[in-house]
């Protein structure tokens, strides 16, 4: 649920514009929501190993929240392409 | 610190102190042969109201932006700061320790400001106290407000600057000290430039700025309090100003452009107004502004032109150095106008001259602050050489000197250096010479060797009076002779003696003459003072006094007798005495002299009476043509000869200057064309007197006419003997002005009143000027028609001003007049053309009554006479004054009316002319009949104008006629003139605002685009028109009209968009730009005029607002996202690695143990290694070896054991990362199994029955096939007994696995062997 927070909010920045918005956009999408996913990995993969792990039935766990941060990473990466849009037009102008 | 700043004040007084003594010294001595020194030191108007015990200064410095250029960063000007801070500082310690020394003050408090300025669009006010007045110390001003002086931007000017420092004098608690020296220093680098003009051509900022300036010179000397009134204020503060200019090549040259001759010019005027340094060679030349002729010529401030920033330095502290020369130099103060009264004490010419001891001492002097000064004094030059001083009271001869600490020396005219042992006769002998008013000016002079030259030149007027006593050099002005003749004269009745010249008097030098004869011993006639030039005689009554003024001219000065009766007349000669005396007034009424004389005059016997007596003018009595036709004139001389008691009376006549023959004549009789002549006439006693005419002759009327005449007649009177008795000349002088009549033998006349045939005409002929007649010298000329005329009767009459006459009469004294003739009513039969003659009679009759009279004869032509069918003397209505070509034809009333005929009818048959190429027309056709009213006439063009510019005059003919049954007369034409004046219509218009098209949010790469918003129109008529960017630019690239608009009459309007030259540099845009359109029209012929140069008449250039954003760098973009991608994925890496190495996946050392065994391992290919002398059983009872776990491995004997992550499956890294068992025996070839764990960050990777085999001797075991070789096998057992058979299971699976990586590590080789066998 963080990090599907995480990515909506990434999404939800991407509708506004300015360097501070995209640059919050790429912290969230790109960096904050795969740290978040690898700490979902690794205490799942432990739950795992466990005897009374039960995953999801139609919808695995690991498989999901994996393609929840590759689509935040993915939002991430349109941030920090704006950002560094931004920041070449500050560069010139 | 407090050390460090006593030390650097020190030092800088110790500057001050060396620009003082030095500075000037160099300045002498390296100043050119010939250059004149600039003597003028500020601080004037304080030093004259006593010692000076404060300064204030002003430092107004420019910060425009185009010092960035000259002085980046400010360094020079801040260095340039600092020193004159230090400077002030080190003048108010020297100073003030020099007042204490001197005890004549509590010290010099120097308070200094510090100013801004520069100009911005918009932005108020351009200059900015950043330092307010305050005492001048090494915190203030503060570095902080010179560095805010500092900050460079904007552009130049120098009003917000001045009025600056207005309002910190103005405000400043000390501004009603008269004893505080105010000093303005103003720096600046450039031209007044308010708008930035001086560097492009921006010819709408252009008048922006010039009108800017305008104002500003307004201001400048203004004295109305509604303006700022600049130089009035800094008089009335009695500021001193210093100018620093860096001066570049515009300034100097003024120019290149007319816009920069403005900006030059202005500038200088004001540099002018403010130091009336008319001799800085910034200046030469320069005329004062409107208004500053005064300010410009009064000396308060001086100009230093530098070359280059880094002298600012060395100007500033010159400007302090001179500072401090004028608060130490010593002062010399005059009260002018103060007239010492001086007279002298003693006998004159050896006496002393005293002052007026109730006067104010002449001038005060102040000694310096250090050093000594020596004085001159220099008096004016009495008469004969003798030299007034001027002096302190004692040692008047000496040079005083003042040293510091003096008290004031006080300097008054006190005596004379008149040497009282010098003899009288040496003063007598001298030339004496006077001024024509004497004032003489004293002058005193001070060397102080701190000044380059002598201070205190100094002028005060004294009004001296002469003694009382008598002078010497009256004799240069009266000239009086000591004997004079004298003559009988009866100029008003009684019989007198008078004699001229008795003196010639100049007028005096100053003051007043009073010159009178005074009786004298022998004076027995009685004589009176006279003045000569008056006339009849000599004037003045008796006793009369003459007075002379300065400046009068000479006169000469006679004396007349009392009235004498004839009967004591004596005969013979005989001789009086007569005394004269001259008084000499002062103006302030002393008596300068007082002189008498006494001459004798010989008084000779009258005259006989003179044989001609003359009383009235001479004047021309007749003028007649000769019978040889030559022109003669009888003049009566106005004299008469008188019968002589005894003797004989003659007279002859002599010729006049041009040598004409004058003859004695008589009044010839009428109609007569000669008379006699003589060349004398006598009389004897007894005869009656006769009057006296002459004449002369000449060739043509004009050579006696039009001038003054002299003649001259010379009497004689002889005794009986026949000796001349007496004899006399009278020049006589007459006045030669015939009426001169000129008639013209033909001339026309018109008729007067409207023709109509038929009978019962109204009409008459006149004729104008038909004899222009000058007016007689006397008498009166009669001119009037001849009773019987030649051809038609007409009776013509003639007309004085128009009005009827039967006769003209010209008076003497009248002006010229002209004589008009007109007929009596023409009969029906004359309605055409034909000649009348006239007969005109002249008859002059003169004052003395005799009279002449001619007929003259000429041919009047009477022409045909049009009717009057127009009037047109109304205005017409203006056709067009300035605004647009109309689109229709041009009407406009004529002012000019149809008048209804009295019979028949009358038509308007057409107007002539044309406006523009296009004719005149009628409306509609008009015709009136008798019964009809007047009808005013309106006109208009045969179709619309040519859309081109149209002023000038047109000129239109109207044409009437009347028709009277069968008659037509000539038809009436009335010719009007009219201005007629267009534009062209205006063909840009603009409705909407502009805007960018596109509307882009980034820089384009192209050309920006804007649609202005206006269209351009097609001509209306003729020619072609184009549309051009008038003026306007974005960034410093200029528009251009996007496309080729060209129109011709009859297209469609066209929208204009414009766009910029080029692409826009890429950079942010939030500004407005302007632009100004411009319609180009040419005409079919090539002529060329632009139009609506405003797309909006009457409004602003047109601005669009842009706001662009620059474009990004998509490569630089690129490379910045993908490193920070990077970035985020590395520190991802990183976050997982170090989750994971905190987990070694190593089984506790507590909850197992490792057990071993020895084994025999047999290498044999296709079933791998066997395992001999082993049981696993056996083994997993045996003994166990201690199990330790430490830095992540795990050891149990010579056996060590790592888990080492596999950071290269991204999946697994994901899931906590695989891991891979490496178990590590020395000199032994080792195999574990399980060899790898699954991603499972928290579960230990081996598991108990994890099985460890080492074959021993490796690497150097032996491979081949059947080999033997010892091993050794570990076993992971839990250190429970619970799972120890589940770990049994478990060892024998791992070992078989253990076994076969065994197998495929040593195969290969084994393979190999085999086959080689």
């Amino acid at each position: 649920m963080v990090v599907g927070a995480a990515v909506a909010c990434a999404f939800v920045l991407l509708r506004h514009t300015g360097p501070a918005a995209n640059l919050s956009g790429f912290l969230v999408g790109a960096v904050a929501g795969p740290s978040l996913l690898i700490g979902f990995l690794v205490i799942n993969s432990a739950r795992k190993s466990g005897q009374k792990f039960g995953d999801w039935r139609w919808l695995p766990s690991s498989p999901t929240m994996a393609a929840v941060g590759l689509a935040g990473w993915a939002a991430g990466a349109a941030h920090v392409w704006f950002y560094a849009t931004e920041v070449t037009r500050w560069l010139v102008g | 610190m407090a050390g460090r700043l006593n030390a650097r004040r020190a030092v800088a007084a110790a500057a001050a102190v060396l620009v003082l003594s030095t500075g000037v010294t160099l300045v002498v001595a390296t100043a050119p042969a010939g250059a004149q020194i600039d003597d003028w030191q500020p601080c004037e108007a304080a030093a004259d109201s006593g010692r000076i015990e404060r300064i204030e200064i002003a430092l107004v410095i420019d910060r425009s932006g185009s010092l960035e250029n000259v002085d980046p960063n400010g360094t020079s000007r801040r260095r340039a700061l600092y020193g004159t801070r230090e400077s002030l500082v080190g003048l108010q310690e020297s100073v003030s320790q020099l007042l204490g020394e001197s005890n004549s003050g509590a010290g010099l408090g120097i308070d200094v400001a510090l100013v801004a300025f520069d100009a911005r669009r918009g932005a108020g006010a351009g200059a900015e106290t950043v330092a307010g007045f305050a005492r001048v110390t090494d915190e203030h001003p503060s570095d902080g407000a010179i560095q805010a002086a500092l900050s460079s931007g904007g552009n130049t000017d120098y009003g917000p600057a001045v009025e600056e420092a207005l309002a910190l004098f103005e405000g400043s608690p000390n501004a009603a000290e008269a004893t505080t020296c105010r000093i303005l220093v103003m720096f600046t680098d450039g031209i007044l430039d308010p708008y930035d003009t001086a560097s492009g051509n921006r010819p709408s900022l252009e008048r922006q700025a010039e009108s800017h300036i305008a104002n500003l010179l307004d201001d400048l000397c203004a004295s109305d309090p509604g303006l700022r009134r600049y130089r009035q204020r800094l008089g009335a503060l009695g500021v001193s100003s210093y100018v620093a200019v860096l001066a570049n090549d515009d300034f100097r040259r003024g120019a290149g452009s007319s816009h920069l001759d403005v900006l030059a010019g202005a500038s200088k005027q004001m540099f002018l107004a403010l130091t009336g340094h008319v001799a800085s060679p910034l200046l030469r030349g320069v005329s004062a502004a409107a208004g500053c002729e005064s300010w410009s010529a009064e000396r308060s401030g001086k100009v230093v032109e530098m070359e280059g920033i880094g002298e600012l330095v060395g100007e500033l502290t010159d400007v302090v150095g001179e500072v401090g020369l004028a608060v130490r130099a010593p002062r010399i103060r005059c009260t002018p106008g103060v007239v010492p009264e001086v007279g002298f004490a003693g006998d004159w010419p050896h006496g002393y001259a005293i002052s007026d001891p109730a006067g104010e001492p002449l001038c005060v002097v102040t000694p310096p602050l250090d050093g000594e000064m020596v004085l001159r004094a220099g008096g004016p030059q009495l008469p004969g050489g003798a030299v007034w001083l001027i002096g302190s009271g004692a040692g008047a001869e000496e040079s005083p000197r003042l040293t510091a600490g003096d008290e004031d020396l006080l300097f008054d005219v006190t005596s004379s250096r008149l040497p009282s042992d010098e003899p009288v006769g040496a003063v007598e002998g001298a030339t004496i010479e006077i001024a024509a008013t004497w004032f003489p000016d004293a002058e005193l002079r001070a060397a102080w060797p701190r000044q380059p030259d002598e201070v205190g030149v100094v002028s005060a007027p004294l009004g001296i009076d002469l003694p009382d006593r008598e002078v010497y050099w009256i004799e240069r002005l009266v000239d009086c002779r000591e004997y004079q003749r004298a003559g009988w004269e009866d100029p008003d009745g009684g019989v007198r003696a008078t004699a001229a010249g008795l003196c010639a008097v100049e007028g005096p030098p100053a003051g007043e003459f009073e010159m009178a004869l005074v009786p004298d011993g022998d004076n027995e006639l009685g004589w009176s003072a006279a003045r000569a030039g008056d006339a009849g005689g000599l004037g003045p009554a008796p006793g009369e006094t003459v007075l002379l003024a300065p400046g009068d001219p000479s006169v000469s000065i006679g004396a007349r007798s009392q009235v004498l009766a004839l009967a004591e007349a004596p005969s013979e000669e005989f001789e009086d005495r007569v005394g004269y005396r001259l008084i000499w007034r002062s103006p302030r009424g002393s008596v300068l002299a007082d002189r008498s004389w006494s001459a004798a005059i010989a008084v000779r016997p009258p005259d006989p009476d003179p044989p001609v007596e003359c009383g009235a003018e001479a004047q021309v009595t007749a003028a007649r043509q000769g019978v040889a036709g030559e022109w003669a004139i009888v003049v009566d001389s106005g004299c008469r000869l008188v019968s002589p008691p005894q003797g004989t009376s003659g007279v002859t006549v002599t010729g006049d200057a041009r040598g004409r023959a004058w003859q004695l004549t008589e009044p010839p009789p009428e109609g007569e064309q000669s008379w006699p002549t003589r060349d004398s006439i006598a009389l004897s006693p007894g005869e009656p007197d006769r009057r006296l005419f002459v004449g002369v002759s000449h060739p043509e009327l004009e050579g006696l006419i039009g001038e003054d005449i002299e003649f001259t007649l010379v009497s004689t009177r002889y005794d009986e003997a026949s000796r001349v008795v007496r004899q006399q000349r009278a020049t006589r002088r007459v006045a030669v002005y015939l009426p001169v009549v000129r008639c013209e033998s033909d001339v026309e006349a018109v008729r007067v009143g409207v023709a109509a045939p038929g009978g019962g005409s109204e009409q008459r002929a006149r004729a104008e000027r038909l004899c222009t007649v000058d007016r007689p010298p006397n008498g009166f000329l009669e001119i009037r028609p001849a009773d019987a005329p030649p051809g038609p009767a007409l009776g013509w009459q003639t007309l004085v001003d128009g009005d009827d006459s039967e006769v003209l009469i010209v008076e003497s004294g009248r002006d010229p007049a002209v004589l008009d003739v007109r007929s009596g009513p023409l009969r029906s039969d004359l309605l055409g053309p034909f000649d009348s003659g006239i007969d005109v009679y002249l008859n002059w009759v003169s004052a003395n009554g005799h009279a002449s009279g001619s007929t003259w004869r000429g041919v009047v032509a009477v022409q045909e006479d049009p009717p009057v069918l127009l009037d047109c003397s109304s205005a017409p209505a203006s056709p067009g004054s300035g605004g647009e070509i109309p689109e229709r034809p041009l009407a406009f009333d004529t002012g000019c009316v149809l008048l209804t005929p009295p019979a028949g009818d009358v038509a308007l048959i057409g107007v002539e002319g044309a406006v523009a190429g296009v004719s005149w027309r009628l409306p509609a056709p008009v015709r009136l009949t008798p019964s009809d009213d007047d009808r005013r006439i309106h006109i208009e063009t045969d179709g619309v104008l040519p859309n081109e510019p149209l002023n000038r005059t047109v000129t239109f003919e109207l044409v009437a006629a009347l028709t009277v049954g069968d008659y037509t007369p000539v038809p009436d034409r009335e010719e009007r003139n009219v201005q007629v004046r267009f534009q062209p219509r205006i063909r840009i218009r603009c409705t909407e605002p502009p805007a960018i098209l596109g509307n882009p949010v980034e820089v384009p790469e192209g050309p920006l685009v804007v649609d202005t918003g206006c269209v351009l129109q097609a001509p209306a008529a003729a020619g072609e028109v184009t549309v051009e960017v008038a003026d306007g630019e974005v960034a410093g690239v200029g528009w251009v009209v996007r496309g080729d608009v060209r129109l011709e009459a009859g297209d469609d309007d066209v929208p204009i968009l414009i766009e910029t030259a080029g692409p826009l540099p890429n950079r942010r845009y939030d500004a407005f730009a302007e632009f100004s359109l411009a319609a180009i029209w040419r005409s079919p012929d090539g002529v060329e005029q632009s139009v609506g140069s405003q797309p909006a008449p009457g409004g602003a250039p047109t601005e669009v607002a842009v706001a662009l954003r620059a474009r990004p760098n998509s490569g630089q973009a690129a490379l910045l996202a993908v490193a920070l991608l990077v970035g985020g994925l590395l520190a991802g890496w990183l976050l997982l690695a170090g989750l994971g190495q905190r987990a070694n996946r190593l089984p506790s050392s507590g909850a197992y143990r490792l057990v071993s065994g020895q084994a025999t391992a047999t290498v044999t290919p296709g079933t791998g290694v066997k395992l001999e002398g082993f049981d696993l059983a056996q083994l997993l009872q045996g003994k166990s070896e201690p199990l330790i776990r430490r830095r992540g491995r795990l050891r149990a004997g010579d056996l060590t054991i790592r888990v080492q992550r596999q950071w290269w499956n991204p999946r697994d890294l994901l899931d906590g990362g695989r891991a891979a068992v490496t178990p590590q025996v020395k000199n032994a070839l080792v195999a574990a199994a399980p060899s790898s764990g699954r991603p499972d960050s928290l579960r230990p990777t081996l598991a108990p029955g994890a099985v460890v085999v080492a074959l021993e001797s490796a690497p150097s075991v032996s491979k081949q096939d059947g080999d033997r070789h010892r091993a050794r096998v570990w076993v992971l057992i839990p250190s429970g007994g619970k799972q120890a058979s589940g770990a049994q299971q478990n060892a024998e699976r791992n070992l078989r696995t253990a076994r076969d990586q065994l197998r495929k590590r040593v195969a290969p080789k084994s393979a190999t062997g085999a086959g080689k066998r």
